[in-house]
């Protein structure tokens, strides 16, 4: 691997292939679909989600003694010399393939989320180190000028509010679910690039 | 009394057999190193890419630099092909086109180009240095937590997750 792999800015091919192998390796070793924004919104109601895996461990109990009190009106029956009724093999009731992974835990997508970050962290340090940056992009500054904090949270808003309206991201809608040309991933994939199109041809016209 | 002790001692079989599937489908191991293996790379990937330079997603937007839009395509042909593989191994939610798909499709791409991240991007922002960022991400867990109080104010539909 040369040095210019690690340095400078990838070109188109070699970024397709590691947001391809990210998206598809981890839905192949879990069984989950990757989604960022997904994980966020896990994050921020994880209160309720721990509250309702408590419910439905005691459910899971609650299946037990349902098929314990099954198992002893069987075994009454017999006693009594009753027909039993028929009874449905667990094969029948196993799932069919191809199966349906159970949800990544929570502390699964904030260790996620963490490494996105040293990601991050690691490809500056491996690139000429890190410099914290306190004001934006040149580019936007020009943009935005004075109002460009307030740029960032109010598109950060958008983005955290837009996201979960639709279902999914970049990641989500646009590779996970554009990938497996789900209708409903195409859709709303073309409406944020083509809203995105739009509104940088406006501040592009307007503001620069 | 004799054909009941009998029958206690061969009792039928259960209705459902017992599931012994651990609680999340997969040890902690593989989940810990799928996580934090995938979570390294794409980060690392996404700024190689330049998706965390708000010039190059403007650029992107204005069709100025096809390098990112490239990038993107090439991606989803490449995952065309490992999902269809995949498929067959594993059933996945499926996405309905939905009013949200557009008007949260709209809404997000609105903030994306605002602010030039998106929910992944935004860490790596961070990853990188750039400070900044952490107003769009307190904007996003902003917006994530509004969408849940829309939700339940005015019962607004579950969008399925991935």
């Amino acid at each position: 691997m040369n040095l210019e792999v690690l340095n400078g800015r990838w070109p188109f091919w070699l970024g397709a292939m590691a947001l391809a192998i990210t998206a598809v390796g981890y839905a192949a070793t879990l069984g989950r679909l990757l989604g960022v924004s997904g994980m966020y919104e896990r994050l921020v109601n994880s209160r309720a989600e721990l509250a309702t895996d408590r419910e439905e461990r005691a459910f899971a109990d609650r299946a037990v003694l349902a098929e314990a009190l099954h198992r002893e009106t069987l075994l009454e029956l017999q006693r009594q010399g009753l027909p039993a009724p028929e009874r449905t093999s667990p094969e029948a009731l196993a799932p069919a393939r191809p199966e349906v992974a159970p949800r990544v835990p929570l502390w699964g997508q904030g260790v996620f989320l963490l490494m996105m970050f040293a990601g991050g962290a690691l490809a500056k340090a491996l690139s000429g180190g890190i410099a914290v940056q306190a004001s934006p992009d040149p580019l936007h500054l020009r943009l935005f000028g004075a109002a460009a904090p307030l740029a960032l949270l109010l598109g950060g808003v958008l983005v955290g509010f837009g996201t979960r309206l639709a279902g999914g991201c970049t990641s989500g809608h646009g590779l996970s679910g554009c990938g497996r040309l789900q209708p409903g991933s195409l859709l709303s994939t073309a409406c944020f690039f083509g809203s995105g199109v739009a509104l940088s041809f406006v501040l592009a016209r307007v503001l620069a | 009394m004799s054909a009941s002790v009998e029958v206690m001692a061969a009792p039928p079989p259960a209705r459902v057999a017992p599931r012994a599937a651990p609680r999340w489908g997969a040890g902690w191991g593989r989940i810990l190193a799928a996580n934090a293996g995938f979570g390294l790379f794409l980060g690392f990937s996404l700024s190689h890419i330049g998706f965390g330079e708000y010039g190059e997603v403007h650029r992107m937007f204005l069709f100025a630099d096809l390098r990112l839009l490239l990038t993107f395509g090439g991606a989803v042909a490449l995952c065309a092909a490992g999902f269809a593989a995949l498929s067959r191994r594993w059933w996945f939610v499926q996405r309905r086109a939905q009013v949200g798909s557009v008007t949260g499709g709209v809404v997000f791409g609105l903030g994306w180009a605002l602010s030039g991240a998106c929910p992944g991007i935004v860490l790596v922002q961070l990853g990188e240095g750039r400070a900044y960022a952490l107003l769009t991400l307190g904007g996003i867990f902003a917006g994530t937590w509004l969408f849940g109080l829309a939700q339940r104010r005015w019962g607004w539909g579950v969008n399925e997750r991935c």
